[in-house]
């Protein structure tokens, strides 16, 4: 049994002429990013039409006389890397402490930059190789949390102000709640790396 | 209690760790070059498939000795072939008017192989500034 279950609604801005193309010949006629932020593969922004319309703009701003248009897809997720749960973002953490400590590995990153990829997303597609050479192991897709400075200020998690009073949810017993704060500042990214993951696509007008 | 798949990649994680840092470089080094070849359409130096050989960083020692053990037999030969083919070429030029030729230097082609790109059109926009949450 897969151990993580989770279908997404996915949506894909892309320009005019490549939504029409998958809507005429389907997913097999779909080419991969190659020039992807987080590796090879087919980005989608989980269950976030409006960041996906924003996506396409953003990509016709780039290729002048293109038509921005958007695709939804239904994605299974079994089988996907989640970075999203705790286990995730762990892991996210020990890589990024890789490049604290390793001075050669902060030389490279820093080309991989350069490259326009994510320098932390390169330490995953390290591990997910290293995981394949171990284990056999592979991924269909990877589901990863992410904060843009183009339409972010910051991330931050809100609290209210008057965080030592008591009185704020009612409780008598709030020193033993759990400290929780709504965070903003951050998109879901899914990366599909195996198009048989997409179970339904639909142009959307 | 942690899944098999947690608990496999903790152990990635964990050798990643332990990995000597240039050990670890390397690999990010292989694994840039291979995004760099499959993202980008312009090659670059050291990452195209040149039609040059390159020179062994090491080398073989039997083949110089053997190279240096020039037979009585060859050098002659070899000074009797030289000789011919420098007459040869001299009577060739006489005979078409030009004279004796002069030396050509060779210039190397300055357009890289164009069977190195892949062949695929590839769109490059610019990456907005991510950064993954943690």
């Amino acid at each position: 049994m897969s151990e993580f279950h989770y279908k997404a609604i996915g949506y894909h801005g892309c320009v005019e002429a490549v939504a029409e193309k998958i809507g005429s010949d389907g997913v097999d006629a779909w080419d991969e990013s190659k020039a992807g932020w987080l590796g090879p593969g087919i980005y989608f922004w989980d269950n976030d039409r409006g960041t996906g319309l924003w996506w396409a703009k953003h990509v016709c701003d780039k290729n002048e006389g293109e038509s921005p248009a958007l695709i939804k897809a239904l994605i299974n997720l079994d089988g996907a890397l989640d970075l999203t749960n705790v286990f995730g973002q762990n892991v996210l953490k020990r890589l990024h402490n890789l490049t604290q400590t390793k001075p050669n590995v902060r030389k490279e990153l820093d080309a991989v930059s350069e490259e326009g990829m994510s320098p932390i997303a390169a330490l995953v597609q390290l591990a997910i190789k290293r995981l394949e050479r171990k284990s056999g192991r592979t991924f269909s897709s990877i589901r990863v949390p992410v904060h843009m400075d183009e339409t972010h200020d910051s991330m931050e998690t809100l609290f209210l102000d008057e965080r030592g009073d008591e009185s704020h949810n009612g409780s008598d017993n709030s020193e033993d709640d759990p400290n929780l704060g709504l965070t903003v500042g951050f998109r879901m990214v899914i990366l599909v790396k195996d198009k048989k993951v997409l179970e339904a696509v639909e142009v959307q007008q | 209690m942690k899944t098999q798949m947690e608990q496999d990649f903790e152990a990635i994680l964990a050798s990643m760790e332990a990995a000597p840092d240039e050990e670890l470089a390397a690999e990010l080094r292989d694994y840039r070059r291979s995004y760099s070849t499959v993202a980008k359409h312009t090659p670059r130096a050291g990452e195209v498939a040149l039609p040059f050989r390159v020179k062994p960083s090491v080398p073989d020692v039997a083949a110089e000795t053997n190279a240096k053990k020039l037979s009585l037999s060859t050098l002659v030969s070899g000074l009797v072939f030289v000789a011919g083919a420098a007459f040869i070429a001299r009577h060739i030029a006489i005979k078409i008017g030009e004279g004796v030729s002069e030396p050509q230097e060779y210039t190397p082609e300055k357009t890289l192989p164009l069977h190195a790109v892949p062949d695929e059109k590839i769109v490059l926009i610019d990456q907005p500034d991510f950064g993954m949450v943690a």
